[in-house]
């Protein structure tokens, strides 16, 4: 599976993309598996946490984001800038305590030094209680808002039932764009307030927020001659990752 | 501890060592408390689980009107029952009817319905469901042991943004004389994700 990710980067021609960036049309993200093969079954793994440490970090992760300090897009962000055979084999709350680490260490929130050497006092047994602050004043709130939803003045470009092209968009950085999803034919389903712009959110670029849409994609426009029939997958797409397209779209043969 | 006993330290127990000490530096500087983290875990590991799902799809069941404001805005309709938005920005319920049968993924990280079903299983989380079941919706299924007519159509929600959803499954038949509690126990977590249908124990 591993030589499956590399390839991505070793892959020969590269396009310019849309916003000027090059990609490959196989090239994707590790986090961005929509429709890849070779996984294998699912296997049934009911539990929902598997050993204390990993209560630990969920609850730490929940906590330190209760101070606003980032996005919740940055914090998916720093879990997909894990390097990929990191991210593959990493189980998934160590790629959250990665992640959360990341982040407090380029806000210099820690340090590098401060963390390695509790680190070692922790293997060594030597911290039993943390030293709490002196003051006990609360960390001061960071500036990132609360909750997603944004009102905006504007109204929305698309409306339900009209038929859209997903552009052929792959920023260097944070996006919700599936890969499997762009460059694809959908009819909007359903129109969703303005929500915060993941893609700028992530990297402490600002809200700048933007209608969301719920899109229609057939199965056969998404895998082709392939497809399940009878299926279609429904993905939430911000107005900017979207344009018209005037005629209608054949859904496909597959479709009833 | 012996050579021997450090040689067998695995990864797991460095894992632990790991969160133990970014725990403690984070103490340190005010910024979590143990037991803020404590309790946070709680809620969303105990208090809030697959029930307060169910009691949504039983009481929508029951409830027609309830059932119409539900699928309209259900982030709105679930306060009603004293569910609140939580980590939602919007929570989205999609019906399950003789023609359409709906299932929910989050292809790109594992985004999941927290308030009102509670923390994700690890195979919801897995590359494999992440990966598959928009592509063949209808094989991952039947791996679940739920075969779906080729005549209904599959919806897969792929929950790419900071919408929440959730399934309505179908009340099954035979139910009739049941009340909202009685219907709420048979009503579970994969039925909500869309990965079961609702049978009745009867």
């Amino acid at each position: 599976m591993l030589c499956l990710w590399i390839g991505f980067h070793i892959s020969g021609s590269r396009p310019r993309g849309e916003e000027g960036c090059y990609l490959s049309e196989d090239m994707k993200d590790v986090h961005d598996i929509g429709g890849m093969r070779g996984f294998g079954p699912i296997v049934r793994d009911e539990a929902q946490l598997h050993e204390e440490w990993e209560r630990r970090v969920l609850g730490t992760v929940l906590s330190v984001r209760e101070h606003h300090l980032f996005s919740i897009d940055a914090f998916r962000h720093a879990i997909e800038r894990i390097p990929e055979a990191v991210y593959v084999s990493a189980t998934y709350f160590v790629r959250w305590r990665m992640a959360i680490e990341r982040l407090l260490l380029e806000r210099d929130i820690i340090t590098r030094e401060e963390l390695d050497r509790r680190f070692e006092e922790c293997s060594t047994g030597k911290v039993v209680e943390p030293r709490k602050p002196r003051d006990g004043t609360q960390y001061p709130r960071g500036i990132h808002g609360s909750g997603y939803y944004r009102k905006i003045n504007t109204p929305a470009v698309f409306k339900r039932g009209d038929h859209v092209e997903t552009r052929n968009l792959k920023p260097i950085g944070h996006t919700r764009l599936p890969g499997y999803a762009r460059s694809k034919t959908g009819v909007v389903a359903r129109v969703y307030p303005a929500y915060v712009f993941p893609d700028t959110a992530a990297h402490e670029r600002g809200e700048n927020p933007q209608y969301l849409y719920s899109v229609r994609f057939s199965g056969y426009m998404l895998w082709g001659k392939d497809a399940e029939p009878n299926s279609a997958v429904y993905i939430d797409l911000f107005e900017s990752y979207l344009k018209q397209v005037s005629e209608s779209i054949p859904e496909g043969n597959n479709e009833r | 501890m012996s050579d021997k006993d450090k040689s067998v330290h695995n990864h797991s127990s460095e894992e632990a060592l790991r969160a133990e000490a970014l725990e403690s530096l984070l103490v340190e500087k005010g910024l979590v408390e143990p037991e803020r983290i404590d309790e946070l875990v709680h809620r969303y590991e105990t208090d809030i689980g697959p029930l307060n799902g169910a009691r949504v799809v039983a009481h929508a069941w029951t409830d027609p009107g309830f059932k119409k404001r539900l699928l309209e805005d259900g982030k709105t309709a679930i306060e009603e029952l004293g569910l609140a938005g939580m980590d939602t920005g919007t929570f989205q319920v999609v019906e399950n009817t003789s023609s359409v049968h709906n299932v929910v993924v989050c292809t790109l990280c594992s985004c999941y319905p927290w308030s009102v079903l509670g923390l994700p299983p690890a195979w919801y989380k897995s590359f494999a469901y992440r990966s598959r079941v928009v592509r063949e919706p209808r094989t991952v299924l039947l791996e679940f042991g739920l075969e779906v007519d080729d005549g209904v159509e599959i919806r897969v929600w792929d929950s790419s943004a900071e919408l929440r959803y959730m399934v309505l499954p179908s009340r099954p038949s035979g139910t009739d004389g049941l009340s909202e509690e009685e219907l709420a126990t048979l009503v579970s977590r994969d039925a909500m994700i869309g990965v079961a249908k609702v049978e009745t124990l009867l």
